[in-house]
């Protein structure tokens, strides 16, 4: 595949226009609608005589999309990593790989983690958001990923070769997919990441749910919901501040053949900046997929 | 063997002490492994800081090479950057940064 883009909002319905118009072959894989199909009036959009529902310009968006021959496969992305020779990225879904030689993410922000005192504390003391990169550290130890779908089942599975016992932490949520039993799942909410000082330095000790009870854990993985172009970013080594995926003007990444484009990039979080971004993006990643 | 550059400096258990703790400029060690994405990603910020600014020690790590040793340091998630001034640790990053947050570690 030449361009692959991980949503289907303002950004990357805008970015797989442009980018087939440009003569590249182009696949959206989206999980459904994201926030704009959640906005009961779009106003302020150029050529609008009167307002529309979030849901109707979405559709209208995907439907012209499709009318101009991209593709579309219905998919829940858990990871994004670079193929084996560098040479293009490789987008993992849990049914299947797909390989591109570029990819644009455009697939919203992510939500904020939830407050729990300790998370953001103890990031990179034993809390972490990519079990790719960090299960090394977990030899033979007791880990636990926060999260109840797709995307923590994966980062779970990933730490089960290296930990000596994986648990799941819904925080108070129902699991979203079937849990294997050798995951152990906790449905009670979580209070706070406790933590201890070793050789004078502190690291995550356990999860202190909402009955009281500690559950010791040496590491704690950041799963929740579904993964976000954020997220994504974080496994490949894209430039990310502030929960804002760092680009340039073209929309590129640091990364070779990544670009992003909309919420993921920070900024107006409106419908003209996504879409704006999305044209970039597809342009961008069509003149890269050319010069290859 | 990954390359390391001239200027940066591969550190290890042994050569620590010399290389970072009694350096008499401001020193960043990246705690790295070479298979990562980010931490390979994050290479060129550390080539650009060595190639520009000769005033600090640009150091990696390799944290496969050496986990025990990077565990005295608390390293649980990579790339992981601490920035050293006459011997004392003052900032540490974690995750892949900019060239300019590192940068500021050591200004």
């Amino acid at each position: 595949m030449d361009i692959i883009i991980i949503g289907s909002g303002p950004a990357g319905i805008s970015a797989a226009l442009y980018a087939k118009r440009a003569g590249a072959d182009v696949t959206v894989i989206t999980r459904g609608s994201g926030a704009l199909a959640k906005a009961e009036k779009i106003e302020n959009y150029y050529g609008l005589a009167e307002p529309v529902t979030g849901a109707e310009l979405e559709a209208n968006g995907i439907a012209g999309a499709k009318r101009l021959g991209v593709e579309f496969v219905q998919g829940e992305v858990v990871g994004l990593s670079m193929n084996d020779d560098f040479t293009g990225l490789v987008v993992q879904t849990p049914e299947k790989s797909f390989e591109g030689k570029t990819v644009i993410l455009a697939a919203g922000s992510t939500r904020l983690a939830p407050k729990i005192p300790g998370l953001k504390e103890l990031e990179g003391k034993g809390v972490s958001y990519c079990a790719i990169c960090d299960a090394f550290f977990y030899r033979g130890k007791t880990v636990a990923v926060l999260g109840e779908g797709e995307y923590a089942l994966h980062e779970a599975e990933i730490l089960q070769p290296h930990a000596s016992k994986v648990m799941l932490f819904t925080n108070g949520k129902e699991p979203a997919v079937k849990i294997p039993d050798s995951i152990e799942v906790h449905r009670e909410k979580v209070d706070a990441v406790e933590s201890e000082a070793v050789n004078g330095m502190e690291r995550v000790s356990g999860l202190r749910t909402e009955n009281g009870a500690s559950i010791p854990a040496e590491g704690l993985f950041v799963a929740l919901g579904t993964a976000g172009s954020v997220d994504l970013a974080r496994k490949i080594g894209a430039a990310v501040e502030n929960n804002r995926i760092v680009v340039d003007a073209d929309m590129t990444t640091n990364v070779p053949g990544l670009y992003a484009a909309g919420d993921c990039t920070g900024g107006l979080l409106q419908v003209v900046k996504a879409a704006y971004e999305g044209a970039v993006a597809g342009l961008a990643a069509a003149k890269y997929v050319r010069k290859q | 063997m990954e390359i390391v550059k001239e200027n940066i400096i591969s550190v290890t258990p042994d050569n620590f002490k010399t290389e970072v703790l009694e350096s008499d400029r401001p020193v960043l060690v990246t705690f790295y492994a070479a298979w990562d994405q980010p931490c390979r990603m994050q290479q060129p910020a550390l080539d650009s800081i060595a190639d520009k600014h000769p005033e600090i020690k640009v150091c990696k790590l390799d944290v496969e090479e050496y986990t025990a040793f990077a565990q005295q340091f608390g390293i649980m998630m990579i790339p992981t950057t601490i920035a050293f001034k006459e011997g004392k640790k003052v900032k540490r990053a974690t995750g892949l940064r900019l060239e300019n947050v590192l940068l500021n570690m050591v200004n």
